[in-house]
């Protein structure tokens, strides 16, 4: 469950306060799939750097998973992080000095405490479900757009997490291959339970999700 | 995979993207470490090399020197004091429990063999001065008292010198040499001792040196060989004594065998710590140098921390990773700068004895350790103190 009351975020500039983020009230369930709609420079990507747990509030509420992230330490929201959140961006993010499996096993190395399965058999799984396990080896420039947005979706599900945070999943692919990774998204949320949340400004990639939350200047203005 | 596992290879992986940087980076450390190491291993060759020469004359031995003797430094001992001649000899040699007393002339000076000239050293002492030395010779034989007593121009040549001067050692013997113009006969050849002034040496009756090459009758040194090892302070007392009654206490100075090794090795230490210091100047260099491309590494990484930060690494896992990274460079200069200075002691050692000791590897291996920590933490900290989303967002 992802919860925000009352949370600002704003940033001092040279004519006072400009507030990226006012007044945000939001309740995500987990298993829900929603899609975070706005223009550029409306606070959408804000907003989900702060569910995300990469940026900090100005001020307000942020509860994941039931725990106040506000009270919690650098190095507790970071294995709340990576326990929970599994990130989906539109450039890939794939370190490219790394093999495909290394870095779907990225995350697992920075476990803090002993995991419950095989990660390196899970990668693979993983992998194997994507149809990309034979480029295993292979480095991500080797890949095309779309095998690269799968690696990073298979990174983000390797911790087994509620929550995936998918910011403009499409944006840097062809539109057939965004209709895949969109399907691929509606899987994990269907199939594993996994709580979706994309982040985009195209209706279209929106209506694809079951519940759509319209944000502009800042603020949200519509909820469906 | 091992957590300390996974740091060391991702360290490895960025090593092998940029091999040249990583080659140049850790050449600082290299060159410091070589010089360190080498060094060090220079100050312990020299420790040991006197050691075992002091070690060869026994520890029954009193050392008379002008001046101050060592202890002030070698300047300071041979540069004033006493001239000891025969009175002093015939003097010490009526004090019981004393084996032997022998005087020492020493100069350098050119030898000539028809020929042949080379640079050597005349040393003027009695026919004790073998016993002493518990020097045999090679070829021929020594000089004797009765040479002693006759001023007999007869010599004993250093092998050194005499393979220099006549091709062969053994060809020596029965020739003459030349020294100032004056004409000597070679009876015999001492083996070599590992000492350069002994192995380059003209021994003859000092007597001999009387005249031309020592005019005015005086001796560099007095060896004192007491019978009874146990009695080596009691003598040293009644040399001491017998000495006053000629000198100040200032004009000379009698040390055991022992105190002037210790007085040597100090000697040797502190000129050592500077020379160690002045090369520790190469490794600051080096770390400086690993720290500049640490710092280089961390901008040119920003959106990787981003990445890593965003799929749960902590400030502490991306410090740690930095830190091994700048770690690793500094160990890997470290190694190759210690195999480096290890085959030169090796190439080295049958001519000069260098030492390579545990010592020396373990500092060779914790200060290029430390130098990494110590230059690594600041980019590392840098590094993990940025926020994940102006890191993410870094292009």
């Amino acid at each position: 469950m992802i919860q925000l009351t009352k949370v600002n975020k704003v940033y001092e500039v040279a004519d006072g306060d400009f507030y990226a983020l006012r007044d945000i009230n939001l309740l995500i369930k987990r298993k829900e799939y929603v899609g975070i709609l706005g223009t550029s420079g409306s606070g959408k990507s804000t907003l989900m750097h702060i569910i995300g747990l990469l940026d900090r509030p100005s001020n307000g509420k942020v509860i994941i998973s039931g725990q106040d992230t506000g009270r919690l330490k650098d190095a507790d929201i970071s294995k709340l992080r990576g326990d929970y959140i599994g990130f989906v961006f539109q450039q890939f993010n794939l370190i490219q000095k790394l093999t495909v499996l290394e870095n779907v096993l990225l995350p697992t190395q920075y476990a803090k405490e002993k995991l419950e399965f095989n990660p390196h058999d899970y990668a693979m799984e993983l992998l194997r479900k994507f149809a990309i396990s034979e480029k295993a080896e292979s480095y991500p420039n080797k890949l095309s757009g779309g095998q690269q947005q799968r690696v990073a979706i298979a990174r983000a599900l390797v911790m087994k997490p509620e929550i995936i945070l998918a910011d403009e999943p499409t944006g840097n692919l062809d539109t057939a291959t965004g209709e895949e990774i969109l399907k691929l998204l509606g899987t994990l949320n269907r199939d594993l339970g996994v709580t979706v949340v994309i982040v985009t400004h195209d209706q279209y990639v929106a209506k694809k999700t079951d519940r759509q939350i319209f944000v502009r200047d800042g603020m949200i203005v519509k909820k469906y | 995979m091992n957590y300390f596992t996974f740091l060391i290879r991702t360290a490895l992986k960025d090593f092998g993207r940029s091999k040249v940087r990583t080659g140049l980076t850790s050449l600082g450390i290299l060159i410091g470490v070589f010089s360190v190491v080498m060094l060090i291993s220079l100050g312990l060759g020299l420790r040991n090399y006197i050691t075992r020469q002091f070690e060869d004359l026994g520890t029954n031995l009193i050392i008379i020197l002008p001046g101050s003797g060592f202890s002030q430094g070698f300047g300071a001992g041979l540069a004033g004091g006493a001239d000891f001649d025969e009175r002093d000899i015939k003097s010490l040699e009526k004090i019981g429990d004393l084996e032997y007393v022998v005087p020492v002339f020493m100069k350098a000076i050119d030898v000539v063999a028809g020929k042949e000239e080379e640079f050597g050293y005349v040393m003027g002492t009695s026919d004790d001065f073998f016993g002493l030395y518990g020097i045999d010779a090679e070829a021929g034989e020594v000089f004797t008292k009765g040479d002693m007593q006759g001023r007999s121009k007869k010599v004993v040549l250093g092998k050194s010198l005499a393979e220099k001067l006549f091709g062969d050692f053994e060809s020596a013997v029965g020739r003459d040499i030349k020294v100032q113009n004056q004409k000597y006969e070679v009876i015999g050849v001492s083996e070599n001792v590992g000492d350069d002034q002994l192995d380059n040496a003209v021994l003859m009756p000092y007597r001999t040196t009387y005249g031309n090459l020592n005019p005015g009758k005086t001796f560099f040194a007095i060896y004192v060989g007491v019978a009874d090892e146990d009695k080596v302070a009691a003598a040293k007392e009644l040399v001491e004594k017998e000495l006053l009654k000629r000198y100040e206490e200032d004009d000379f100075e009698v040390s055991e065998q022992e105190e002037l090794l210790a007085t040597i090795n100090q000697i040797i230490s502190v000129v050592n710590a500077v020379l160690i210091a002045i090369g520790s100047i190469s490794l600051v260099v080096g770390g400086i140098g690993i720290m500049n491309i640490m710092y280089a590494n961390v901008t040119e990484r920003t959106k990787e921390v981003g990445i890593r930060r965003a799929i749960g690494a902590t400030k502490r896992d991306i410090l740690l990773q930095f830190l091994t990274e700048s770690v690793l460079l500094s160990l890997l200069g470290g190694i190759v700068g210690l195999a480096l200075a290890a085959l030169v002691v090796l190439i080295v050692q049958p001519y000069f004895p260098l030492g390579l000791d545990a010592v020396a590897v373990a500092v060779a291996l914790g200060i290029s350790s430390a130098i990494g920590i110590f230059f690594g933490v600041f980019p590392a900290r840098r590094a993990a103190n940025l926020t994940p989303i102006e890191a993410i967002r870094y292009e």
